[in-house]
């Protein structure tokens, strides 16, 4: 039986990834933290996407003299090289960076760290997550694994008991590749209008038990940026400035 | 001797027993019989003392009789039972006015809609708990869902103005398992209790465990054949629990999600209250009637209606409570310092 006590896991602490996000890192005690399985939800256009490829690029640089990489499933062929180019050029620019890590990575080479795999369908996602724990043996720095748009894929699919299948199906890949390799998860969802009490509440799709497993839900709203899993539970967070 | 000495007084204060000489007794020490339970347990009693069958059956019964009234009330009610403090003083007065204080061996259950809070009140209960009670106490918080976070704990004893190392100290008191399946879950508990039982290790010291979420244990199971599968393991889990509770006084508080009515089917009924009022949401337990039987004291956490924008603002409901008042709610707040 392994047995931690709290004080043993607060000073085992692991590298977070930064979001770049100021308001929410703070919130989220620096970043996102290893080993959980964060989702990003908002409406199209948002910065999803946007937030993810920052992220692919942030794991590069953590504190503590690491580098990870990260892992890439696209659903929706949202993934854009170039802008991601233009974030790592961004980046590297940046002055305290090559201080943190010791030595200042290029842009390509920060590239050449983010590693993608492409989807069309439901069943490639799950072939592709079934996969990674190859790809994680050939690599085992990776840290970060994105799906952008697990609703995208989930959604593909006509019957909803397919859908409920395959999205536990999907959870339980996701939990016993978490368990091993210690990973952060980081998945996007999209938000629709529920009817509830006659008024009309924005909520993130894939249901219940979903939201049950992810353990946080961040919110990207216009403006505001959210924590919470429901509408009505979310805690507003900070600004975005865009 | 003073076990011998009473079954040889129990068996003379019987009416059949009075017959019996000091010869049968020396004969029954012999074989080795010293106490009442062992007499009655006894195979072959009447060759042992070369008594009819009749006999010596008269004088089990008798002695059974005997030693059933013998047992004083007073002698159970005599340790006074030890309250452990929830460190919400409003839980506390909620919990005083039912009639039902956290003890040890209580097993309780916790049921809130996803991201009501749940988590987070264990997060502060474990946080009290270890600041309340002495030293060898400790806490097992199983952590099914991936959601325990030492930092957080690490915030909320920070702002009941504590120094660095009697934080790390209390720290240091709350151990953490990670069991994310049911059979993990399972194992982790079966093993605590082999250890219990042999006695070795610092895990005596445990007092109060913490499930969190146990529904995320089994949320996985998806076929007809996985859901039996369910069943049986909510069985095993109970039969842990239970001897865990009953043998070695560990406290239980269980998280469990509910999932409402759907309240988009229920708004399209168009039909009022009462509808759904019969059907009443937390009804909708997700483990079903058998484990509803289990917890002697089930509480709800729900979101305070009409809170407007402040969504900080929670109702904790005793939804059942096995030895006395079901009614009973109290209001909690979320802030910087867990739940109060």
């Amino acid at each position: 039986m392994e047995l931690k006590t709290a004080k043993c896991l607060k000073y085992a602490k692991s590298p977070k990834i930064a979001t770049d996000i100021k308001g929410l890192d703070t919130v989220l005690g620096g970043g996102l933290k290893q080993g959980k399985l964060y989702e990003l939800v908002g409406r199209s256009g948002c910065g999803k996407t946007q937030l993810c490829m920052r992220l692919c690029l942030n794991v590069q640089l953590c504190k503590y003299g690491y580098t990870g990489k990260a892992l890439y499933f696209d659903t929706r062929k949202d993934f854009n090289p170039a802008r991601l180019k233009e974030l790592a050029e961004e980046l590297a620019a940046r002055p305290n960076v090559g201080h943190m890590s010791g030595l200042a990575p290029t842009a390509t080479e920060m590239l050449r760290n983010v590693f993608y795999v492409d989807c069309h369908t439901a069943a490639q996602l799950v072939a592709g997550l079934l996969n990674c724990h190859k790809y994680l043996e050939r690599q085992p720095n990776i840290k970060l694994i994105i799906v952008d748009s697990i609703s995208f894929a989930i959604r593909s699919l006509n019957h909803v008991f397919e859908r409920t299948d395959l999205l536990m199906e999907l959870h339980n890949i996701m939990r016993t590749l978490q368990t091993k390799h210690n990973l952060t998860f980081v998945l996007t969802n999209n938000l629709a209008y529920r009817r509830k009490r006659r008024r009309f509440e924005l909520e993130a799709v894939l249901g219940k038990k979903h939201s049950m497993i992810i353990n946080t839900r961040i919110w990207l709203m216009k403006h505001d940026c959210f924590i919470g899993k429901r509408s009505r539970t979310k805690r507003f967070i900070c600004k975005l400035s865009t | 001797m003073e076990a011998n000495r009473d079954l040889q007084s129990a068996i003379f204060a019987t009416e059949t027993g009075k017959q019996l000489s000091e010869y049968h007794i020396k004969l029954l020490q012999k074989q080795n019989i010293r106490t009442v339970e062992e007499f009655v347990q006894a195979n072959k009693l009447h060759k042992i003392l070369a008594l009819s069958i009749d006999t010596t059956e008269e004088i089990k019964r008798e002695i059974l009789d005997l030693c059933v009234r013998r047992i004083k009330l007073n002698s159970i009610y005599k340790s006074k039972p030890i309250n452990y403090s929830t460190g919400i003083e409003e839980l506390d007065n909620l919990l005083d006015a039912i009639g039902q204080p956290l003890r040890p061996g209580r097993v309780w259950e916790l049921v809130g809609e996803n991201d009501v809070g749940k988590t987070e009140l264990l997060h502060t209960l474990a946080a009290s708990f270890v600041c309340k009670q002495e030293d060898n106490q400790q806490v097992l918080f199983v952590d099914t869902n991936l959601d325990f976070d030492s930092e957080r704990l690490d915030e909320i004893l920070r702002e009941k103005q504590l120094n660095e190392e009697a934080i790390d100290n209390y720290l240091d008191r709350i151990n953490v398992i990670k069991a994310c399946s049911a059979e993990a879950l399972l194992a982790a508990l079966k093993e605590l209790l082999q250890q219990l039982e042999s006695s070795k290790g610092s895990f005596s010291r445990i007092k109060l465990i913490l499930i969190d979420s146990l529904t995320s244990c089994y949320i996985l199971y998806r076929s007809n054949y996985e859901r039996n599968k369910g069943r049986s393991f909510l069985t095993e889990l109970t039969m842990v629990i239970r001897k865990l509770a009953v043998e070695h006084g560990i406290a239980f508080i269980i998280g469990n999600a509910t999932f409402g009515l759907d309240e988009e089917s229920a708004d399209d009924d168009e039909e009022p209250l009462c509808h759904t009022g019969a059907l009443n949401p937390e009804d909708f337990n997700y483990l079903g009637d058998y484990w509803s039987s289990v917890c002697t004291l089930i509480l709800s956490l729900e979101l305070a209606e009409d809170s407007g924008k402040e969504n900080s603002l929670r109702v904790l409901k005793v939804l059942k409570n096995s030895c006395g008042i079901e009614e009973g709610s109290c209001w909690l707040r979320l802030t910087d310092a867990g739940i109060i």
